[in-house]
Protein backbone atom coordinates (compact mmCIF):
# COMPACT_ATOMS: atom_id res chain seq x y z
CA UNK A 1 0.00 0.00 0.00
CA UNK A 2 2.84 2.35 -0.66
CA UNK A 3 1.97 5.15 -3.00
CA UNK A 4 3.62 8.27 -4.26
CA UNK A 5 4.84 10.84 -1.78
CA UNK A 6 3.05 14.15 -1.26
CA UNK A 7 2.66 16.30 -4.35
CA UNK A 8 4.50 19.28 -2.91
CA UNK A 9 5.03 20.87 -6.29
CA UNK A 10 1.30 20.83 -6.96
CA UNK A 11 0.68 22.14 -3.45
CA UNK A 12 2.79 25.18 -4.32
CA UNK A 13 -0.26 26.87 -5.88
CA UNK A 14 -2.03 26.74 -2.50
CA UNK A 15 1.06 28.08 -0.73
CA UNK A 16 1.24 30.96 -3.20
CA UNK A 17 -2.44 31.69 -2.61
CA UNK A 18 -1.91 31.65 1.17
CA UNK A 19 1.05 34.00 0.77
CA UNK A 20 -0.93 36.49 -1.29
CA UNK A 21 -4.04 36.44 0.88
CA UNK A 22 -2.59 36.13 4.34
CA UNK A 23 0.84 37.71 4.16
CA UNK A 24 1.25 40.01 1.16
CA UNK A 25 -2.15 41.67 1.10
CA UNK A 26 -1.61 43.91 4.12
CA UNK A 27 1.78 45.47 3.23
CA UNK A 28 0.67 45.77 -0.39
CA UNK A 29 -2.56 47.53 0.56
CA UNK A 30 -0.77 49.90 2.95
CA UNK A 31 1.94 50.81 0.44
CA UNK A 32 -0.57 51.28 -2.41
CA UNK A 33 -2.74 53.45 -0.18
CA UNK A 34 0.19 55.65 0.88
CA UNK A 35 1.45 55.91 -2.70
CA UNK A 36 -1.97 56.85 -3.98
CA UNK A 37 -2.44 59.49 -1.24
CA UNK A 38 0.93 61.04 -2.03
CA UNK A 39 0.51 60.96 -5.78
CA UNK A 40 -2.96 62.43 -5.51
CA UNK A 41 -2.17 65.21 -3.07
CA UNK A 42 1.38 66.30 -3.94
CA UNK A 43 1.73 69.90 -5.28
CA UNK A 44 3.80 69.65 -8.46
CA UNK A 45 5.11 72.39 -10.80
CA UNK A 46 3.65 72.81 -14.28
CA UNK A 47 5.76 70.12 -15.96
CA UNK A 48 4.66 67.60 -13.31
CA UNK A 49 6.78 64.60 -12.29
CA UNK A 50 9.34 65.28 -15.03
CA UNK A 51 10.43 68.50 -13.30
CA UNK A 52 13.50 68.31 -11.04
CA UNK A 53 11.25 68.88 -8.02
CA UNK A 54 8.82 66.22 -9.20
CA UNK A 55 11.64 63.72 -9.72
CA UNK A 56 13.00 64.44 -6.25
CA UNK A 57 9.60 64.00 -4.62
CA UNK A 58 8.93 60.80 -6.54
CA UNK A 59 12.27 59.40 -5.52
CA UNK A 60 11.81 60.31 -1.85
CA UNK A 61 8.36 58.73 -1.81
CA UNK A 62 9.69 55.63 -3.56
CA UNK A 63 12.60 55.24 -1.13
CA UNK A 64 10.30 55.60 1.85
CA UNK A 65 7.60 53.26 0.54
CA UNK A 66 10.00 50.60 -0.69
CA UNK A 67 11.81 50.60 2.67
CA UNK A 68 8.45 50.28 4.39
CA UNK A 69 7.38 47.41 2.11
CA UNK A 70 10.69 45.59 2.44
CA UNK A 71 10.60 45.58 6.23
CA UNK A 72 6.88 44.94 6.64
CA UNK A 73 6.96 42.31 3.90
CA UNK A 74 9.91 40.45 5.42
CA UNK A 75 8.36 40.42 8.89
CA UNK A 76 4.85 39.49 7.76
CA UNK A 77 6.22 37.02 5.25
CA UNK A 78 7.93 34.93 7.89
CA UNK A 79 5.82 35.62 10.99
CA UNK A 80 4.58 32.32 12.51
CA UNK A 81 5.47 30.47 9.31
CA UNK A 82 5.89 27.23 11.31
CA UNK A 83 4.60 28.08 14.77
CA UNK A 84 1.09 28.88 13.49
CA UNK A 85 0.59 25.31 12.28
CA UNK A 86 2.10 23.96 15.48
CA UNK A 87 0.23 26.09 18.01
CA UNK A 88 -3.09 25.69 16.19
CA UNK A 89 -2.61 21.97 15.67
CA UNK A 90 -2.89 22.07 11.86
CA UNK A 91 0.25 19.95 11.61
CA UNK A 92 -1.65 16.84 12.70
CA UNK A 93 -3.50 16.73 9.39
CA UNK A 94 -0.72 18.11 7.21
CA UNK A 95 2.08 15.85 8.38
CA UNK A 96 0.28 12.57 8.81
CA UNK A 97 0.52 12.61 5.01
CA UNK A 98 3.65 11.30 3.23
CA UNK A 99 5.34 14.65 3.13
CA UNK A 100 8.55 15.99 4.64
CA UNK A 101 8.02 18.82 7.11
CA UNK A 102 11.35 20.35 6.12
CA UNK A 103 10.52 20.28 2.42
CA UNK A 104 7.02 21.68 3.08
CA UNK A 105 8.27 24.66 5.09
CA UNK A 106 11.32 25.29 2.93
CA UNK A 107 9.00 25.49 -0.06
CA UNK A 108 6.70 27.89 1.79
CA UNK A 109 9.70 30.00 2.79
CA UNK A 110 10.93 30.17 -0.81
CA UNK A 111 7.43 30.93 -2.14
CA UNK A 112 7.08 33.81 0.34
CA UNK A 113 10.53 35.20 -0.49
CA UNK A 114 10.10 34.96 -4.25
CA UNK A 115 6.58 36.36 -3.88
CA UNK A 116 7.86 39.41 -2.03
CA UNK A 117 10.61 40.05 -4.59
CA UNK A 118 8.15 39.76 -7.48
CA UNK A 119 5.58 41.93 -5.70
CA UNK A 120 8.01 44.75 -4.96
CA UNK A 121 9.11 44.57 -8.57
CA UNK A 122 5.52 44.95 -9.76
CA UNK A 123 4.72 47.73 -7.30
CA UNK A 124 7.91 49.63 -8.14
CA UNK A 125 7.18 49.29 -11.87
CA UNK A 126 3.65 50.59 -11.32
CA UNK A 127 4.94 53.50 -9.26
CA UNK A 128 7.51 54.26 -11.93
CA UNK A 129 4.84 54.19 -14.63
CA UNK A 130 2.70 56.67 -12.71
CA UNK A 131 5.56 59.01 -11.77
CA UNK A 132 9.13 58.78 -13.09
CA UNK A 133 11.33 55.70 -13.60
CA UNK A 134 12.60 54.30 -10.30
CA UNK A 135 15.27 51.65 -9.59
CA UNK A 136 13.05 48.58 -9.75
CA UNK A 137 15.96 46.12 -9.79
CA UNK A 138 17.54 47.78 -6.75
CA UNK A 139 14.31 47.44 -4.79
CA UNK A 140 14.08 43.77 -5.73
CA UNK A 141 17.66 43.10 -4.66
CA UNK A 142 17.16 44.88 -1.33
CA UNK A 143 14.02 42.80 -0.79
CA UNK A 144 15.89 39.58 -1.56
CA UNK A 145 18.79 40.33 0.80
CA UNK A 146 16.46 41.49 3.58
CA UNK A 147 14.31 38.39 3.10
CA UNK A 148 17.20 36.00 3.46
CA UNK A 149 18.39 37.78 6.62
CA UNK A 150 15.10 38.54 8.39
CA UNK A 151 13.25 35.61 6.83
CA UNK A 152 16.06 33.21 7.69
CA UNK A 153 16.25 34.25 11.34
CA UNK A 154 12.45 34.32 11.57
CA UNK A 155 12.21 30.83 10.07
CA UNK A 156 14.55 29.36 12.69
CA UNK A 157 12.75 31.20 15.49
CA UNK A 158 9.40 29.91 14.26
CA UNK A 159 10.70 26.35 14.34
CA UNK A 160 12.08 26.84 17.84
CA UNK A 161 9.34 28.76 19.60
CA UNK A 162 5.70 29.74 19.37
CA UNK A 163 6.72 33.29 20.37
CA UNK A 164 8.76 33.86 17.23
CA UNK A 165 7.20 37.21 16.30
CA UNK A 166 8.10 39.16 19.45
CA UNK A 167 11.52 37.50 19.58
CA UNK A 168 12.18 38.44 15.94
CA UNK A 169 11.08 42.04 16.46
CA UNK A 170 13.21 42.39 19.59
CA UNK A 171 16.17 40.78 17.80
CA UNK A 172 15.89 43.12 14.84
CA UNK A 173 15.32 46.31 16.81
CA UNK A 174 17.93 45.35 19.41
CA UNK A 175 20.49 44.56 16.72
CA UNK A 176 19.82 47.87 14.97
CA UNK A 177 20.24 49.83 18.20
CA UNK A 178 23.39 47.96 19.24
CA UNK A 179 25.02 48.34 15.83
CA UNK A 180 24.21 52.07 15.77
CA UNK A 181 25.75 52.48 19.22
CA UNK A 182 28.83 50.50 18.23
CA UNK A 183 29.33 52.41 14.98
CA UNK A 184 28.54 55.86 16.37
CA UNK A 185 31.50 58.25 16.45
CA UNK A 186 33.30 58.19 19.79
CA UNK A 187 31.56 55.01 20.86
CA UNK A 188 32.88 53.78 24.22
CA UNK A 189 31.39 50.31 23.98
CA UNK A 190 33.22 47.75 26.11
CA UNK A 191 35.16 45.09 24.16
CA UNK A 192 32.99 42.25 25.51
CA UNK A 193 29.91 44.16 24.41
CA UNK A 194 31.39 44.58 20.96
CA UNK A 195 31.83 40.81 20.77
CA UNK A 196 28.15 40.33 21.58
CA UNK A 197 27.12 42.91 18.99
CA UNK A 198 29.18 41.06 16.40
CA UNK A 199 26.92 37.99 16.63
CA UNK A 200 23.62 39.89 16.55
CA UNK A 201 21.69 40.31 13.30
CA UNK A 202 23.90 42.22 10.84
CA UNK A 203 21.15 44.70 9.97
CA UNK A 204 23.68 47.44 9.23
CA UNK A 205 24.83 45.46 6.20
CA UNK A 206 21.31 45.57 4.75
CA UNK A 207 21.37 49.34 5.27
CA UNK A 208 24.65 49.50 3.32
CA UNK A 209 23.13 47.37 0.54
CA UNK A 210 20.06 49.61 0.34
CA UNK A 211 22.11 52.82 0.38
CA UNK A 212 24.47 51.59 -2.34
CA UNK A 213 21.79 50.24 -4.65
CA UNK A 214 19.48 53.23 -4.30
CA UNK A 215 22.46 55.52 -5.03
CA UNK A 216 22.82 53.72 -8.35
CA UNK A 217 25.93 51.74 -7.35
CA UNK A 218 26.33 48.00 -7.94
CA UNK A 219 25.39 45.49 -5.26
CA UNK A 220 28.04 45.67 -2.50
CA UNK A 221 28.90 41.99 -2.42
CA UNK A 222 30.71 42.02 0.92
CA UNK A 223 27.77 43.56 2.78
CA UNK A 224 25.19 41.49 0.91
CA UNK A 225 27.26 38.35 1.43
CA UNK A 226 27.43 38.80 5.21
CA UNK A 227 23.68 39.43 5.49
CA UNK A 228 22.83 36.48 3.22
CA UNK A 229 25.29 34.12 4.93
CA UNK A 230 23.91 35.03 8.37
CA UNK A 231 20.33 34.40 7.22
CA UNK A 232 21.26 31.19 5.40
CA UNK A 233 22.93 29.88 8.55
CA UNK A 234 19.63 30.27 10.35
CA UNK A 235 17.77 28.50 7.55
CA UNK A 236 20.12 25.56 7.95
CA UNK A 237 19.62 25.72 11.73
CA UNK A 238 15.85 25.69 11.16
CA UNK A 239 16.08 22.52 9.07
CA UNK A 240 18.36 20.78 11.57
CA UNK A 241 16.10 21.79 14.45
CA UNK A 242 13.03 20.52 12.62
CA UNK A 243 14.67 17.14 12.08
CA UNK A 244 16.05 16.75 15.60
CA UNK A 245 13.48 18.25 17.95
CA UNK A 246 9.89 17.15 18.52
CA UNK A 247 7.58 19.20 16.33
CA UNK A 248 4.73 19.10 18.83
CA UNK A 249 5.18 20.90 22.13
CA UNK B 1 4.03 -3.84 12.04
CA UNK B 2 4.17 -1.48 15.02
CA UNK B 3 6.60 -2.04 17.86
CA UNK B 4 7.20 -0.07 21.02
CA UNK B 5 10.10 -1.11 23.23
CA UNK B 6 10.38 0.45 26.68
CA UNK B 7 8.98 3.73 25.40
CA UNK B 8 8.84 6.60 27.86
CA UNK B 9 8.02 10.24 27.39
CA UNK B 10 8.29 12.89 30.03
CA UNK B 11 7.88 16.63 29.91
CA UNK B 12 9.85 19.24 31.76
CA UNK B 13 7.74 21.11 34.29
CA UNK B 14 8.01 24.85 34.91
CA UNK B 15 9.99 24.13 38.07
CA UNK B 16 12.49 22.01 36.16
CA UNK B 17 11.20 18.62 37.27
CA UNK B 18 10.12 15.91 34.88
CA UNK B 19 6.48 14.93 34.49
CA UNK B 20 6.07 11.43 33.03
CA UNK B 21 3.39 11.10 30.36
CA UNK B 22 4.26 7.59 29.16
CA UNK B 23 6.40 5.14 31.10
CA UNK B 24 8.11 2.00 29.82
CA UNK B 25 5.50 0.95 27.27
CA UNK B 26 6.26 -2.20 25.31
CA UNK B 27 3.76 -3.35 22.72
CA UNK B 28 3.63 -5.19 19.41
CA UNK B 29 0.79 -4.73 16.98
CA UNK B 30 0.69 -7.05 13.99
CA UNK B 31 -0.52 -6.31 10.50
CA UNK B 32 -4.21 -7.13 10.19
CA UNK B 33 -4.95 -6.30 13.82
CA UNK B 34 -7.36 -3.70 15.12
CA UNK B 35 -6.11 -2.60 18.52
CA UNK B 36 -7.89 -0.27 20.87
CA UNK B 37 -6.26 2.06 23.37
CA UNK B 38 -8.31 3.00 26.40
CA UNK B 39 -7.53 4.87 29.56
CA UNK B 40 -8.60 7.79 31.69
CA UNK B 41 -7.82 11.38 30.70
CA UNK B 42 -4.08 11.97 30.83
CA UNK B 43 -3.29 8.25 30.70
CA UNK B 44 -0.90 8.76 27.78
CA UNK B 45 -3.04 7.62 24.82
CA UNK B 46 -2.60 10.72 22.69
CA UNK B 47 1.09 10.98 23.60
CA UNK B 48 1.70 7.46 22.30
CA UNK B 49 -0.14 8.26 19.07
CA UNK B 50 1.85 11.52 18.66
CA UNK B 51 5.06 9.49 19.01
CA UNK B 52 3.82 6.99 16.42
CA UNK B 53 3.35 9.86 13.98
CA UNK B 54 6.79 11.24 14.80
CA UNK B 55 5.38 14.49 16.18
CA UNK B 56 6.99 13.74 19.53
CA UNK B 57 10.28 11.98 20.21
CA UNK B 58 10.38 9.51 23.09
CA UNK B 59 12.52 10.35 26.10
CA UNK B 60 13.59 6.70 26.24
CA UNK B 61 12.91 3.50 24.31
CA UNK B 62 12.25 2.87 20.65
CA UNK B 63 9.26 2.94 18.35
CA UNK B 64 9.17 1.49 14.87
CA UNK B 65 6.62 1.08 12.13
CA UNK B 66 7.50 -1.62 9.61
CA UNK B 67 11.03 -1.44 10.99
CA UNK B 68 11.36 2.29 10.30
CA UNK B 69 11.51 5.23 12.67
CA UNK B 70 8.00 6.71 12.87
CA UNK B 71 8.72 10.05 11.16
CA UNK B 72 10.64 8.33 8.36
CA UNK B 73 7.77 5.88 7.90
CA UNK B 74 5.14 8.65 7.81
CA UNK B 75 7.13 10.74 5.34
CA UNK B 76 7.53 7.70 3.11
CA UNK B 77 4.11 6.04 3.34
CA UNK B 78 1.70 8.28 5.25
CA UNK B 79 -0.71 7.24 7.98
CA UNK B 80 -4.50 7.54 7.85
CA UNK B 81 -4.81 9.68 10.96
CA UNK B 82 -7.80 11.22 12.66
CA UNK B 83 -6.55 13.30 15.60
CA UNK B 84 -8.55 13.91 18.73
CA UNK B 85 -7.78 17.62 18.58
CA UNK B 86 -8.94 18.39 15.08
CA UNK B 87 -7.93 21.72 13.62
CA UNK B 88 -7.80 23.18 10.15
CA UNK B 89 -7.43 26.85 9.20
CA UNK B 90 -10.90 28.28 9.73
CA UNK B 91 -10.99 30.10 6.40
CA UNK B 92 -10.41 26.94 4.35
CA UNK B 93 -13.41 25.61 2.50
CA UNK B 94 -14.18 21.93 3.00
CA UNK B 95 -13.56 20.97 -0.63
CA UNK B 96 -10.30 22.93 -0.81
CA UNK B 97 -9.12 21.48 2.49
CA UNK B 98 -9.66 17.96 1.20
CA UNK B 99 -7.98 18.78 -2.12
CA UNK B 100 -4.97 20.22 -0.32
CA UNK B 101 -4.72 17.19 1.94
CA UNK B 102 -5.20 14.86 -1.03
CA UNK B 103 -2.22 16.48 -2.76
CA UNK B 104 -0.15 16.05 0.37
CA UNK B 105 -1.37 12.46 0.50
CA UNK B 106 0.38 11.93 -2.81
CA UNK B 107 -2.52 12.11 -5.26
CA UNK B 108 -1.98 13.85 -8.57
CA UNK B 109 -4.00 17.10 -8.93
CA UNK B 110 -6.73 15.54 -11.07
CA UNK B 111 -7.13 12.54 -8.79
CA UNK B 112 -7.00 14.76 -5.72
CA UNK B 113 -10.16 16.48 -6.89
CA UNK B 114 -11.84 13.12 -7.62
CA UNK B 115 -10.83 11.60 -4.31
CA UNK B 116 -11.98 14.69 -2.41
CA UNK B 117 -15.38 14.32 -4.11
CA UNK B 118 -15.45 10.58 -3.37
CA UNK B 119 -14.78 10.91 0.35
CA UNK B 120 -17.21 13.82 0.63
CA UNK B 121 -19.89 11.65 -0.93
CA UNK B 122 -18.93 8.72 1.30
CA UNK B 123 -19.18 10.84 4.45
CA UNK B 124 -22.23 12.73 3.09
CA UNK B 125 -20.66 16.15 3.45
CA UNK B 126 -21.01 17.13 -0.21
CA UNK B 127 -23.60 19.77 0.68
CA UNK B 128 -20.98 21.48 2.86
CA UNK B 129 -18.26 21.43 0.18
CA UNK B 130 -18.18 25.20 -0.28
CA UNK B 131 -18.61 26.02 3.40
CA UNK B 132 -15.71 27.30 5.39
CA UNK B 133 -14.41 24.98 8.06
CA UNK B 134 -15.41 27.46 10.79
CA UNK B 135 -19.06 27.18 9.70
CA UNK B 136 -19.26 23.43 10.28
CA UNK B 137 -20.90 21.78 13.26
CA UNK B 138 -18.76 19.56 15.46
CA UNK B 139 -20.24 16.41 13.93
CA UNK B 140 -19.74 17.57 10.34
CA UNK B 141 -16.18 18.66 11.12
CA UNK B 142 -15.53 15.23 12.58
CA UNK B 143 -16.78 13.72 9.32
CA UNK B 144 -14.36 15.96 7.41
CA UNK B 145 -11.65 14.57 9.66
CA UNK B 146 -12.66 11.00 8.87
CA UNK B 147 -12.90 11.86 5.17
CA UNK B 148 -9.34 13.19 5.01
CA UNK B 149 -8.07 10.03 6.70
CA UNK B 150 -9.62 7.98 3.89
CA UNK B 151 -8.04 9.92 1.02
CA UNK B 152 -5.21 7.46 0.62
CA UNK B 153 -4.92 3.71 1.03
CA UNK B 154 -2.53 3.46 4.00
CA UNK B 155 -1.10 0.40 5.74
CA UNK B 156 -1.54 2.06 9.12
CA UNK B 157 -4.67 3.86 10.31
CA UNK B 158 -4.89 5.67 13.64
CA UNK B 159 -8.13 7.07 14.97
CA UNK B 160 -8.07 9.13 18.16
CA UNK B 161 -11.55 9.53 19.68
CA UNK B 162 -13.10 8.95 16.26
CA UNK B 163 -16.76 9.16 17.21
CA UNK B 164 -16.45 12.26 19.35
CA UNK B 165 -19.23 14.58 18.23
CA UNK B 166 -20.83 12.07 15.86
CA UNK B 167 -24.52 11.30 16.17
CA UNK B 168 -25.58 7.67 16.81
CA UNK B 169 -26.17 6.94 13.14
CA UNK B 170 -22.71 8.15 12.14
CA UNK B 171 -21.20 6.38 15.11
CA UNK B 172 -22.61 3.14 13.69
CA UNK B 173 -21.47 4.08 10.18
CA UNK B 174 -17.99 4.75 11.49
CA UNK B 175 -17.86 1.21 12.81
CA UNK B 176 -18.76 0.05 9.31
CA UNK B 177 -15.94 2.15 7.87
CA UNK B 178 -13.42 0.57 10.23
CA UNK B 179 -14.67 -2.91 9.42
CA UNK B 180 -14.29 -2.11 5.72
CA UNK B 181 -10.76 -0.89 6.36
CA UNK B 182 -9.78 -4.13 8.08
CA UNK B 183 -7.30 -5.95 5.84
CA UNK B 184 -4.62 -8.56 6.47
CA UNK B 185 -1.89 -6.05 5.62
CA UNK B 186 -3.34 -3.07 7.49
CA UNK B 187 -2.92 -2.16 11.14
CA UNK B 188 -5.58 -0.06 12.81
CA UNK B 189 -5.30 1.68 16.18
CA UNK B 190 -8.36 3.23 17.80
CA UNK B 191 -7.99 5.33 20.95
CA UNK B 192 -11.28 5.98 22.65
CA UNK B 193 -13.02 6.51 25.95
CA UNK B 194 -15.96 4.61 24.51
CA UNK B 195 -15.39 1.04 25.70
CA UNK B 196 -18.42 -0.29 23.88
CA UNK B 197 -16.98 1.04 20.63
CA UNK B 198 -13.60 -0.58 21.30
CA UNK B 199 -15.31 -3.78 22.33
CA UNK B 200 -17.14 -3.93 19.03
CA UNK B 201 -14.25 -2.91 16.77
CA UNK B 202 -11.05 -4.29 18.19
CA UNK B 203 -9.22 -7.56 18.55
CA UNK B 204 -7.33 -6.34 21.59
CA UNK B 205 -7.64 -3.34 23.85
CA UNK B 206 -4.65 -1.86 25.62
CA UNK B 207 -5.66 -0.22 28.89
CA UNK B 208 -3.35 2.58 29.96
CA UNK B 209 -3.24 4.47 33.22
CA UNK B 210 -0.60 6.86 34.51
CA UNK B 211 1.34 6.36 31.28
CA UNK B 212 1.75 2.61 31.76
CA UNK B 213 0.06 -0.38 30.18
CA UNK B 214 -2.09 -1.80 32.94
CA UNK B 215 -3.68 -4.58 30.97
CA UNK B 216 -4.18 -5.90 27.44
CA UNK B 217 -7.60 -7.41 26.92
CA UNK B 218 -8.44 -9.76 24.08
CA UNK B 219 -11.93 -8.78 23.08
CA UNK B 220 -12.24 -10.27 19.61
CA UNK B 221 -14.95 -7.78 18.75
CA UNK B 222 -14.94 -8.26 15.03
CA UNK B 223 -15.36 -12.01 15.14
CA UNK B 224 -17.92 -11.84 17.93
CA UNK B 225 -20.18 -9.58 15.89
CA UNK B 226 -20.57 -12.40 13.46
CA UNK B 227 -20.01 -15.30 15.81
CA UNK B 228 -18.72 -16.42 19.17
CA UNK B 229 -19.13 -14.63 22.48
CA UNK B 230 -20.77 -14.68 25.84
CA UNK B 231 -24.45 -13.90 26.34
CA UNK B 232 -26.88 -12.91 29.04
CA UNK B 233 -30.27 -14.53 28.80
CA UNK B 234 -33.40 -13.17 30.44
CA UNK B 235 -36.12 -15.71 31.21
CA UNK B 236 -39.75 -15.44 32.21
CA UNK B 237 -39.50 -17.98 35.03
CA UNK B 238 -36.98 -18.74 37.73
CA UNK B 239 -33.37 -18.21 36.62
CA UNK B 240 -32.17 -21.06 38.87
CA UNK B 241 -34.48 -23.48 37.08
CA UNK B 242 -33.48 -22.14 33.66
CA UNK B 243 -29.83 -22.51 34.59
CA UNK B 244 -30.23 -26.31 34.56
CA UNK B 245 -30.97 -26.17 30.83
CA UNK B 246 -28.07 -23.80 30.06
CA UNK B 247 -24.96 -25.85 30.74
CA UNK B 248 -22.21 -23.78 32.35
CA UNK B 249 -24.45 -20.77 32.95
CA UNK B 250 -24.34 -18.69 36.11
CA UNK B 251 -27.31 -17.03 37.73
CA UNK B 252 -27.12 -13.27 37.66
CA UNK B 253 -30.52 -12.40 39.09
CA UNK B 254 -34.06 -13.70 39.60
CA UNK B 255 -34.70 -13.83 35.84
CA UNK B 256 -31.24 -13.61 34.27
CA UNK B 257 -28.38 -16.02 33.60
CA UNK B 258 -25.00 -15.50 31.94
CA UNK B 259 -23.68 -18.08 29.51
CA UNK B 260 -19.96 -18.72 29.05
CA UNK B 261 -18.30 -17.79 25.73
CA UNK B 262 -19.83 -19.96 23.01
CA UNK B 263 -19.73 -20.26 19.26
CA UNK B 264 -22.91 -19.40 17.40
CA UNK B 265 -23.67 -23.08 16.87
CA UNK B 266 -23.11 -23.93 20.54
CA UNK B 267 -25.25 -21.02 21.64
CA UNK B 268 -28.13 -21.99 19.35
CA UNK B 269 -27.92 -25.62 20.36
CA UNK B 270 -28.07 -24.62 24.02
CA UNK B 271 -30.90 -22.20 23.37
CA UNK B 272 -32.90 -24.82 21.43
CA UNK B 273 -32.45 -27.30 24.27
CA UNK B 274 -33.58 -24.75 26.83
CA UNK B 275 -36.64 -23.88 24.74
CA UNK B 276 -37.40 -27.58 24.38
CA UNK B 277 -37.15 -27.87 28.16
CA UNK B 278 -39.87 -25.24 28.41
CA UNK B 279 -37.73 -22.26 29.35
CA UNK B 280 -39.43 -19.04 28.24
CA UNK B 281 -36.68 -16.73 26.93
CA UNK B 282 -37.60 -13.02 27.00
CA UNK B 283 -34.30 -11.56 25.88
CA UNK B 284 -30.74 -12.30 24.82
CA UNK B 285 -27.97 -9.75 25.24
CA UNK B 286 -24.40 -10.23 24.07
CA UNK B 287 -22.02 -9.85 26.98
CA UNK B 288 -20.84 -6.25 26.84
CA UNK B 289 -19.41 -5.61 30.20
CA UNK B 290 -16.27 -7.68 30.18
CA UNK B 291 -14.10 -4.86 28.87
CA UNK B 292 -15.71 -2.45 31.30
CA UNK B 293 -14.92 -4.78 34.15
CA UNK B 294 -11.35 -5.25 32.98
CA UNK B 295 -11.00 -1.51 32.55
CA UNK B 296 -12.40 -0.77 35.98
CA UNK B 297 -9.99 -3.21 37.56
CA UNK B 298 -7.07 -1.88 35.54
CA UNK B 299 -7.59 1.76 36.46
CA UNK B 300 -8.73 1.06 40.00
CA UNK B 301 -12.34 2.17 39.59
CA UNK B 302 -15.45 0.30 40.54
CA UNK B 303 -17.38 -1.22 37.61
CA UNK B 304 -20.36 0.94 38.57
CA UNK B 305 -18.23 4.08 38.05
CA UNK B 306 -17.22 2.95 34.58
CA UNK B 307 -20.75 1.95 33.61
Amino acid sequence: MTGPRGQLRAYLAFQAKDFLLLRASLPTAVVVMFAWMMIATVQLPADGWESPQGRMIARQVFDMLSTMFVLAGAFLGVARIVSDDRSNGYYRFLFSKPVSMCAFYMQQWIVNGVGLVVLIGLLASLFGALTVPVPVGAAMQVMAVTWVLVGGVGFALSVGTNYDVPVLVVSYVGSSVLHSLKDSPGSAMAPWMRQIVRVTMPVQHVDHVRAALFAGNPLPLAHAGIAVAYGALFVVAAVVLMRRVSFAR
Amino acid sequence: MITLRGVSKSYRSLLGGRVPAVADVTLDVAAGEVVGIAGPNGAGKTTILAMLLGFLHPTAGELAIAGMRPRAYVEQHGIAFLPELMALPKAWRVEDALRRLALLAGLAPGRAREEAARVMAMLEIGEHARKRVKALSKGNFQRVGIAQALLRDCSVAIFDEPTHGLDPVWTMRFRGIVRALRKPDRTILVASHNLDELDRLCDRVVILDHGRIQRIVNVGGASRDGGAGAFRVRVAGDAVVACRSFTGATVLGAHEVELPPLSVEEFNTLLARALADGVQVTGVTPRARTLETEYAEAVGASPADVA
